[in-house]
């Protein structure tokens, strides 16, 4: 984005620092979106017991800056957080499911409170209200027989889960993945990391099926964890090249490595910060960019001026450091009354 | 008749094409076939805190590497790490072997400590080499003197000539035990073992040379890094295998491409083949003589090649200036002119000859004021592996 009044879905979609891709691809969104009257834009995270992760802010701020912008453009849009909380508890390894189902609510608050600090144009949901609704349920009826007869869709739902649970998923007929299918196919666009990829093709083979729009995915960048060596990444190349899940703090057991918002202190947030790798590559990782470009979209939202990421902070280390930190402290510490 | 012969140039050039591009496929089929992994990812990552890489870097002369990634952060921390490489005597140093050694003198930049065993025991049982007298011979006057003209560091070199140091060959008999003879017909073929020193040689000496770094003499076990070309995999692999049966570190590789001969780039530079090789003893006559003999990427008439353009990958000559000039933004250039045609074979030939002659003369200049050797040559006795044989 460069400094100028005129911020575009054009130049938002093709922000490199923001950006990872999109399926099938971010020009035909663009082609897309200019002849549609109503678009519906969905974000869907789970979360785990260590606390909401600065990572999810990057996310409920950009499906609102591409509302608004959708919006200037005269199109009708609708941005949805779905709290996955019914997700959240599947896996097996997950302890105490009961307190963490329970917690969905306090989930749904902090989404909440962030929607009303920043004045965001997001709809918080659970998880558990949409699969009660009644056209949620109507579209799994439909793709879960087309899904169990294709072997073609199977192996894309293999995709979606770790290889070591590939046959418990295959035992109960790849549950998980089609519900979150049947959900996301009420949406016309969804935003996510990159590793979400595999859901989204099932998506769009079933928005098909279903006889609706076009279903597209939109990648923001991978999310990495902060605070530590570039010897990390060299030997961590499956992290390097999908990120870690943005929204659960505890992914890859990295919880110490991420900024928690209630729990991360502002100084131990600024040791992260230092001791952090930062490349000067842009096809690297970069865990302190990520903070800087969302305090900076916090910024926006907050203080309503033009969202500018300076090019002369990005491009030189100690001084992407010092402002992440100070955006850090102004747009989301203060705001928030964290400490 | 002029048509006939504009023809003919046409079809050498899509004969060189295709050589050109068998020779990238090669590589790339290498690191399929071999599992290797692809150096570029840590080529990006060495470019971010080094002030600047070597050459055979940046011109993706080292492409592959297996578990390289540790020392990364060694290099990056500026800690000591150790490597491992060594040569057959069974000539004086070409090229080809010049561009290991610009490599390992790079490491050494960046905190290696070198071990650098100089196998005349191989030579001798491969049959390149008359005795075993005739290998050391090489090795003392040519080769020593000549690895220490490149500007090693006394203090991180450490030079063996195998038949001098017996105290490996008890390692190698420790070694031996965990090799069965099965599992090293499967690894290198019946050819490569068709003697039982061979055998030997294959299953357990070479071993000891990439393992011996790990014993308690030398601080006990540790990462060692074995730059090597693609044909030395296969021992690697094998060193791998038995270092975790020994409870060592298995050690990481560093694979770069070879120095194409001068009569074709897509074989070795070999030093049993005078004509293939520029040694690093020849005279300016004898260079001169070779580059004008060379193969090269362009065609024979003057016009199709301003026309087509020059193909440097499949060029003997070019392939001197990317292995050994220091200078990227000069070869790259020199690469540019020669590709569109701008650049001739002639002109090409001449800067590449005089580059050559007079990197070759400095360093046998270097060479002849190496008056001792012996600060160089390892003689620590091995012996902490006695009480399990």
């Amino acid at each position: 984005m460069t400094k100028n009044k005129n911020l575009t879905i054009n130049n938002l979609l093709l922000n490199k620092h923001l950006i990872y891709g999109a399926l099938p691809s971010i020009e035909d969104i663009l082609n897309n979106i200019i002849k549609d009257k109503f678009i519906k834009l969905v974000y869907g995270e789970t979360y785990d017991q260590y606390g909401p992760t600065i990572d999810s802010l990057k996310y409920y701020f950009f499906i609102t800056i591409l509302n608004n912008l959708l919006k200037g453009k005269g199109i009708k849009a609708t941005s949805s957080v779905i709290i996955g909380d019914l997700h959240s508890v599947k896996n097996r390894i997950v302890k105490n499911k009961s307190n963490l189902l329970a917690s969905a609510n306090s989930r749904l608050h902090f989404v909440e409170k962030i929607r009303q600090t920043y004045n965001l144009n997001i709809n918080p949901i659970l998880m558990s209200e949409l699969f009660n609704d009644f056209d949620f349920k109507q579209r799994l009826r439909k793709i879960t027989p087309i899904f169990q007869k294709s072997e073609h869709l199977k192996n894309i739902a293999r995709k979606t889960v770790l290889k070591n649970k590939i046959t418990q998923e295959e035992k109960i007929g790849f549950q998980y993945t089609l519900e979150e299918v049947a959900l996301i196919t009420g949406f016309n666009i969804k935003i996510g990391p990159p590793r979400e990829i595999y859901y989204d093709q099932l998506a769009r083979i079933f928005s098909k099926e279903l006889g609706n729009k076009d279903f597209f995915g939109l990648y923001l960048k991978p999310t990495y964890p902060i605070g530590l060596g570039f010897d990390f990444f060299v030997t961590h190349p499956e992290i390097e090249k999908y990120g870690i899940t943005p929204y659960k703090a505890g992914s890859n057991q990295l919880q110490n490595n991420r900024i928690i918002l209630g729990i991360t202190g502002l100084m131990e947030c600024k040791k992260l910060i230092d001791s952090s790798f930062v490349a000067k590559n842009s096809s690297l990782p970069n865990p302190v960019l990520d903070i800087y470009l969302i305090s900076k979209m916090a910024g926006y939202f907050l203080q309503n001026k033009e969202l500018f990421f300076d090019n002369t902070v990005i491009e030189n280390p100690e001084l992407l450091r010092k402002m992440a930190f100070k955006e850090l402290e102004q747009n989301i510490y203060i705001p928030l009354n964290l400490k | 008749m002029e048509n006939q012969y504009i023809k003919l140039a046409q079809k050498e050039y899509k004969d060189k094409l295709k050589l050109s591009k068998s020779i990238g496929k090669y590589y790339q089929d290498k690191l399929e076939t071999l599992s290797l992994k692809d150096f570029s990812r840590i080529k990006t990552y060495l470019e971010e805190f080094l002030p600047e890489t070597n050459h055979l870097i940046s011109r993706n002369i080292i492409f592959a590497h297996l578990d390289f990634e540790p020392f990364t952060k060694f290099i990056a921390e500026g800690k000591q790490f150790t490597v491992v490489s060594g040569l057959n005597p069974s000539s004086p140093l070409h090229l080809g072997h010049k561009v290991l050694f610009d490599l390992l003198l790079y490491l050494q930049k960046l905190g290696a400590d070198i071990y650098i065993p100089i196998t005349n025991d191989e030579s001798y049982l491969d049959g390149k080499v008359k005795s075993l007298t005739e290998s050391r011979r090489i090795a003392y006057e040519e080769i020593i003197p000549s690895i220490i003209a490149f500007g090693f560091d006394p203090k991180k070199t450490k030079i063996f000539v195998m038949s001098d140091y017996p105290d490996i060959y008890n390692l190698a008999i420790y070694i031996s035990k965990n090799v069965t003879n099965k599992y090293v017909s499967t690894v290198f073929g019946e050819d490569a073992i068709d003697n039982a020193g061979k055998s030997f040689y294959r299953s357990a000496i070479q071993l000891a040379q990439i393992l011996m770094p790990q014993l308690k003499e030398f601080g006990g076990p540790k990462n060692t890094l074995i730059p090597v070309g693609i044909d030395q995999h296969p021992y690697i692999l094998l060193a791998r295998d038995i270092a975790k049966k020994m409870n060592l570190i298995p050690p990481s590789e560093l694979v770069f491409k070879f120095q194409g001969s001068l009569k074709n780039p897509f074989e070795k530079m070999s030093g049993s083949k005078n004509n293939t090789a520029i040694y690093l003893n020849d005279s300016p006559d004898i260079i001169v003589e070779k580059i004008r003999k060379a193969f090269t990427g362009s065609v024979s008439i003057l016009d199709v090649h301003r026309k087509l353009g020059g193909l440097p990958d499949a060029c003997s000559v070019f392939s001197l200036l990317k292995f050994h000039h220091p200078n990227d933004k000069f070869v790259l250039k020199i690469y540019n002119q020669y590709k569109n045609g701008k650049l001739t074979m002639k002109e090409l030939k001449e800067i590449t000859t005089d580059f050559i002659v007079k990197m070759i003369t400095q360093h046998q200049k270097e060479k002849a004021k190496v008056k001792s050797i012996d600060k160089f040559l390892l003689k620590k006795p091995l012996d902490s592996f006695y009480k399990k044989i």
